[in-house]
């Protein structure tokens, strides 16, 4: 059975009178370890499955398993436990805590896990090491996204969501943040998921999963991705 | 312009719950500030309107006489004078109580009708409606006045208030226990009376000045002036009337007893005269009959020797008879016979003799013979004779002896009967001397008696004082004052407490401004590059807060003018009996407080826009850079720092991270917490005060007022005091003076005794010179806030007046802690000198044992006519207990604006927290914060700016409460500027509470943030 397996999961938003379906029957696996990209043109309802997978929103109709368990049975409480110990977060704009240091940031993230890395270790190893004191307004963009992606795996988590993780950075640092992405997982045999809508970055992934119009498109299966330094920017 | 409007109310429409916040906080700081500043007007108003509807009087006159018509005249010519209405009242007891029986008036002092119906007969009344019910029947069971109401049943027909009575403490009754309980109005032809007990009379115009305005005070002072004018002369005329008619009335009691004592002496006169003509008789008598008793008693022994001597004599006669008869032999019996033949014999012998011649020899013989015989017959003759004249005799002496022995029977009768007679006469004489004499005695008794009486009477008449007319005003009626000062006090408190609110209020809106400006930088922004200009940009925003505003301050006034009054009125209520509250808007102050706010909010709109307008619009339409976090000053102090947990760094940091926020925080719950602290301490101050003042100060149980002064106590009240549960007492004097400070006159009682050690069974004396008291031998003792209104010290002279206005200059020699009214006390020898004379007690300050029923006691005193009354300690605390509990719903009032407050500052801070900081939280929820976690997060620091606001507020509410007591004091109480320790602890969880409750607002806000909505884009 696969690690992570989503089955026919469809997610509709009620907007007054409207109802506006975010994912429809999605269904795909993801094996553990494996780095995944999801792919799709924007507003295809891409982060509706990644806030899902996320457990950050609850689903419509469908099922979830991850790790063999199945999360749309969660409670509340049970989701943000899962949220707590099993996924790291990065996003598009980092989130950083503007009122605290980037080990600072680190910190809140690990004071409330099971098995968490040291930040500090975290930190030196995504290259912050001069920077560990200093507030995100200090640190230029990729530095503030080390800082998130420092924060996302020294939770030590199953599973590390990506959600346009270079969208908002040059496309050099853009490089930088992704080789960081590539190499943690593969190191750390991090099940991670990047999405994006930029197909280029799909090359280095595992498994592309192709998202179009909220329902799953093609799920590619790479069976020697490249590596970040390869890719053409 | 048309469309920036539009823009406007569709804002307030997006975003209703802020344009509902402004507007509400608006309203509830406006009506707060509107509502507690416009009570005491309102009250005031309301008792104004009360007085003038119901023709309260503005003076009273009564007089230790009563009054007359000629007064009443003499009254009437006043000239500021509008009504003079003569009328009675008199204390009455009913079923125990005393209540008072007032005459009903048309024109004066009307009652209120509040059920039932007008009097329709004169056995019927009105009664006080707080007191009796309708339908209840009174029996007057006792009159101050006897016989001056002839009907003493009354029914109730209808209840009524009156303006005289305002307080719920009807004050002091002459009668009874000495405690006013009610009151009920009669016909005023039920009383029967010679004299008029009392004038109410009102000033012209004064009825169109209110009431405890200085307007009023100075039109009524033109009447009292008048009056005062008129008083001594009206007293002096109806003192020479009382002293005419009392000598009048002595003269004729005096003419009556006279001409009495006339009647009585000519009586006994007669009387005298009948008894000395009485005794002359007697004496008579008595002379005649010792002088026939003398007679009788000579008659007596003379007739017996006369019957003696005769019985002897016939004794005798009968001897020399029966000797004759022994010497011839002779027998008695023979005697007759033998005198026959004597006589034969002889007439035989004469026969032969005269035939013999002489010369016969025969003859002599014969002859001789012839002789012997009648020798021998001559003897018995005379035998025969004797013997019947001793016959005759011994009849004769028989005879007489009988005659003699009744005669004596008959005279010693005769004696005893006139002795009889005598000794009767002598019995009555004696009664009718009796008699006399005791009418003697009874006229000089009667004489004694009525001319001491007449002398009594005289010396009386020297004694009578002259009458004094009291002249009282309304300040005189329980409550008229009483209720003014504590709409002041409402009034001084309505000076400071709304302050806070103001401030708050501005903060509050600035805040919420400032944030929203921030939240529509973009839209602000596009319009400028639209080329809008600042003005309009700025003008969506003025209205926006123009129309919160207007709505806040009309809602505000509307609510703070009709419900704070009625529930200040309200308090009012549990001690004062009052109509209802007449609510006043008034448009003045309606509009200018419009007009300063929107001023206010102008400013406030304006500072918020300025923030951002001020730069250009390509600044302004790119998104605000994120607040630089910045490490605090306490991460210096590494020692400290390294201490703190993660989560407690956080806090510390995000603490000082808005330094707008920690100024609103801390101050909005300083201000909460200091407004609670104050209402807390208010009421520790005042519970302390009456426990200094009547624990440990004055600690005596009881002031007997004597009806007479006196300088030893009197061997009836030293009686009534060993029966009376009295444990101690002491003998003082006690008086009212004046003594002017800042030229306002204030009362002072002067106390006096002689046993200065003994006063401390009753009164404790603490020297506020810091050291350990003893009574001055020399000068006097004054009280605390005596010495701080006239600014003196120990050694200082101070001057008081009494009633004539006498001025007297006293030495200060110490200053002692006390707290309510003005005391100067001094040792017998101090008032001897000051106030030359010798010192005449007038109160008995004691101690009673343990359970002693208070009322008995006073009953039984004023029943034995001993006391005016006696004033118990425990009375003065109950009007405090009352006083207390007025106080407490202020308090209350109190806490609940301070809790309004605290929750609207928490409420709407947090509320901008959140908003401000949504993108945090939600970074927090994805990390997998639980919901706890979560709201201590971000809770964290406002509960720990609370504390820090509590501290601060504690400190600030000691100096607030210290401000509020000083402006509530009044000139004759000190304030114990107490807070007890539990106040404290009350306060901050009052506050803690809130916070908390906020925090469960807060909780359930955060749970429903949207993690994904928010972490979507950049702000």
């Amino acid at each position: 059975m696969a690690y992570i397996e989503l089955k026919k999961v469809s997610k509709t938003y009620k907007m007054g009178e409207v109802e506006i379906k975010a994912c429809h029957d999605v269904s795909f696996q993801i094996e553990k370890g494996e780095l995944v990209v999801i792919l799709g043109p924007s507003g295809a309802g891409k982060t509706t499955v990644l806030n899902l997978l996320g457990g950050m929103d609850t689903i419509t109709s469908g099922q979830i398993i991850v790790d063999s368990q199945d999360i749309t049975k969660y409670t509340r409480k049970e989701l943000i436990g899962y949220r707590r110990n099993s996924i790291g977060f990065v996003f598009q704009f980092y989130n950083l805590v503007g009122n605290l240091t980037a080990i600072e940031n680190v910190e809140l993230a690990v004071q409330i896990c099971k098995n968490p890395f040291s930040p500090k270790t975290i930190l030196e190893r995504v290259g912050l090491k001069d920077r560990i004191n200093n507030f995100p307004a200090e640190l230029s963009g990729g530095e503030q996204q080390r800082v998130a992606i420092a924060r996302a795996i020294a939770k030590n988590p199953k599973i590390l969501l990506c959600d346009e993780p270079t969208g908002a950075l040059d496309s050099k640092t853009g490089v930088k943040i992704l080789s960081l992405l590539q190499q943690t997982a593969r190191e750390m045999g991090m099940t991670t998921i990047i999405i994006t809508h930029n197909s280029l970055i799909a090359e280095i992934a595992d498994k592309v999963i192709k998202i179009k119009n909220g329902t799953v498109d093609d799920v590619i299966i790479q069976k020697d991705p490249k590596r970040v330094e390869e890719l053409d920017w | 312009m048309k469309l920036l409007f539009r823009l406007s109310l569709r804002k307030i429409k997006k975003s209703l719950g802020r344009f509902l916040s402004i507007l509400l906080i608006v309203a509830l700081g406006v009506g707060f500030f509107a509502g507690l500043r416009e009570s005491a007007p309102d009250i005031l108003t309301t008792l104004d309107t009360y007085y003038d509807n119901t023709n309260l009087m503005d003076f009273k006159i009564t007089s230790t006489t009563g009054l007359t018509t000629d007064d009443i005249e003499s009254l009437k010519e006043l000239e500021h004078v509008d009504l003079v209405v003569p009328s009675y009242s008199l204390d009455a007891l009913v079923s125990g109580e005393a209540i008072r029986v007032h005459a009903l008036l048309d024109s004066i002092n009307q009652v209120t009708l509040k059920e039932g119906r007008e009097i329709a007969s004169n056995d019927e009344c009105l009664a006080d409606a707080s007191y009796f019910n309708l339908g209840d029947t009174i029996h007057i069971e006792k009159l101050s006045i006897e016989g001056v109401l002839e009907i003493v049943d009354y029914k109730v027909v209808g209840l009524v208030d009156s303006s005289l009575y305002l307080s719920r403490e009807k004050g002091i009754a002459t009668i009874g226990n000495g405690k006013l309980e009610s009151f009920i109005f009669i016909p005023y032809e039920n009383f029967n009376s010679e004299v008029i007990t009392e004038v109410y009379l009102t000033s012209k115009n004064s009825k169109e000045e209110s009431s405890y305005e200085t307007s009023y005070e100075e039109n009524i002072q033109v009447l009292e002036d008048e009056i005062l004018e008129l008083k001594p002369i009206q007293e002096t005329k109806r003192y020479e009337e009382i002293l005419e008619t009392a000598t009048k009335e002595i003269q004729k009691i005096e003419d009556e007893f006279q001409v009495e004592k006339n009647k009585a002496t000519s009586e006994l006169q007669s009387a005298k005269r009948e008894l000395d003509s009485a005794r002359a008789e007697l004496d008579t008598g008595w002379s005649e009959y010792n002088a026939s008793l003398k007679l009788l008693e000579e008659n007596e022994t003379s007739g017996k020797e006369k019957l003696e001597n005769a019985k002897k004599e016939l004794e005798n006669g009968k001897t020399a008879y029966q000797n004759t008869l022994n010497q011839y032999q002779i027998v008695e019996e023979n005697l007759s016979s033998l005198l026959e033949s004597t006589k034969n014999q002889i007439a035989n012998l004469e026969a032969v003799l005269n035939n013999l011649e002489e010369t016969d020899p025969n003859y002599s013989t014969i002859k001789q013979n012839l002789e012997s015989l009648k020798q021998l017959e001559t003897l018995y003759t005379t035998l025969i004779t004797t013997k019947e004249t001793l016959q005759k005799s011994e009849e004769t002496l028989i005879q007489e002896e009988e005659n003699y022995n009744e005669q004596i029977v008959n005279g010693k009768k005769a004696l005893e009967e006139a002795k009889q007679e005598l000794d009767e006469g002598e019995v009555s004489y004696q009664n009718g001397l009796r008699e006399y004499e005791n009418g003697v005695l009874e006229l000089e008794n009667a004489t004694r008696e009525a001319e001491e009486k007449i002398e009594e009477a005289r010396q009386a008449l020297k004694e009578i004082e002259k009458p004094e007319w009291y002249l009282l005003n309304r300040t005189n009626n329980n409550g008229y004052t009483s209720i003014y000062d504590d709409a002041m006090k409402i009034d001084s408190i309505a000076k400071v407490f709304p302050v806070f609110f103001i401030l708050v209020v501005a903060l509050m809106c600035f805040n919420t401004l400032t944030r929203m400006v921030e939240e529509e930088r973009g839209e602000i922004g596009i319009l400028a590059s639209l080329g809008y200009s600042k003005f309009l940009i700025m003008g969506s925003y003025i209205f926006y807060v123009f129309l919160a505003t207007i709505l806040g301050v009309t809602i505000g006034l509307l609510g703070g003018y009709t419900i704070i009054p009625n529930v200040v009125y309200q308090i009012y209520h549990a001690n004062y009996i009052l109509p209802s509250l007449e609510v006043s808007i008034k448009i003045i102050p309606f509009l200018l407080i419009i007009f300063v706010s929107l001023f206010i909010m102008y400013m406030i709109t304006f500072l918020s826009c300025q923030k951002e307008l001020k730069n250009n619009p390509a600044i302004i339409i790119r998104p605000k850079a994120p607040r630089k976090g910045k490490k605090v000053l306490l991460e210096r102090v590494k020692f400290f720092w390294q201490r703190l947990s993660f989560t407690s760094k956080v806090t510390v940091r995000n603490m000082f991270r808005y330094k707008k926020r920690i100024i609103m925080t801390v101050l909005g719950i300083a201000g909460s917490t200091a407004l609670l602290l104050t209402g807390f301490g208010l009421r520790d101050s005042i519970n302390r005060l009456i426990e200094l003042q009547y624990g440990s100060i004055i600690h005596y149980d009881a002031l007997f007022v004597m009806q007479d002064s006196f300088q030893e106590i009197s061997s009836e009240v030293k009686e009534n005091l060993n029966t009376s549960n009295v444990s101690s007492y002491l003998p003082i004097y006690q008086e009212s003076f004046t003594f002017d400070a800042n030229n306002i006159s204030h009362d002072v009682y002067v106390m006096a005794f002689e046993d200065v050690e003994k006063i401390n069974e009753f009164l404790t004396f603490n020297s506020k010179s810091n050291q350990e008291f003893s009574f001055p031998t020399d000068g006097v003792v004054i009280t605390e806030k005596m010495a701080k209104l006239l600014n003196v010290g120990i050694g200082d002279f101070v001057k008081i007046r009494n009633s004539q206005n006498e001025l007297y200059m006293l030495r200060v020699s110490d200053i002692v802690e006390n707290y309510t009214l003005h005391y100067i006390y001094m040792n017998k020898a101090t008032y001897e000198k000051v106030f030359e004379q010798e010192i005449s007690y007038n109160m008995l300050m004691a101690n009673l044992e343990e359970g002693t029923n208070e009322e008995e006691l006073s009953t039984k005193w004023l029943e034995e006519g001993l006391i005016s009354t006696i004033n118990f300690t425990s009375d003065n605390l109950n009007t405090f207990s009352v006083m207390v509990d007025s106080l407490n719903k202020i308090v209350y009032l109190i806490i609940v604006a301070s809790c309004l407050l605290a929750f609207i500052v928490l409420y709407n801070l947090t509320t901008i927290n959140i908003t401000e900081r949504v993108r945090e939280i939600s970074t927090l929820k994805v990390l997998g914060f639980y919901d706890m976690e979560v709201s201590n997060y971000v809770y964290r620091e406002t509960f720990m700016l609370t504390l820090f606001g509590l501290l601060l507020g504690l400190l600030l509410g000691v100096s607030l409460h210290s401000y509020v007591m000083t402006v509530a004091e009044t000139d004759n109480i000190l304030f114990f500027h107490y807070i007890n320790w539990y106040s404290y602890i009350f306060a901050g969880l009052v506050i803690m509470i809130f916070g908390l409750i906020v925090q469960v607002f807060t909780h359930f806000k955060l749970k429903r943030i949207d993690m994904i909505e928010s972490l979507k884009s950049v702000e």
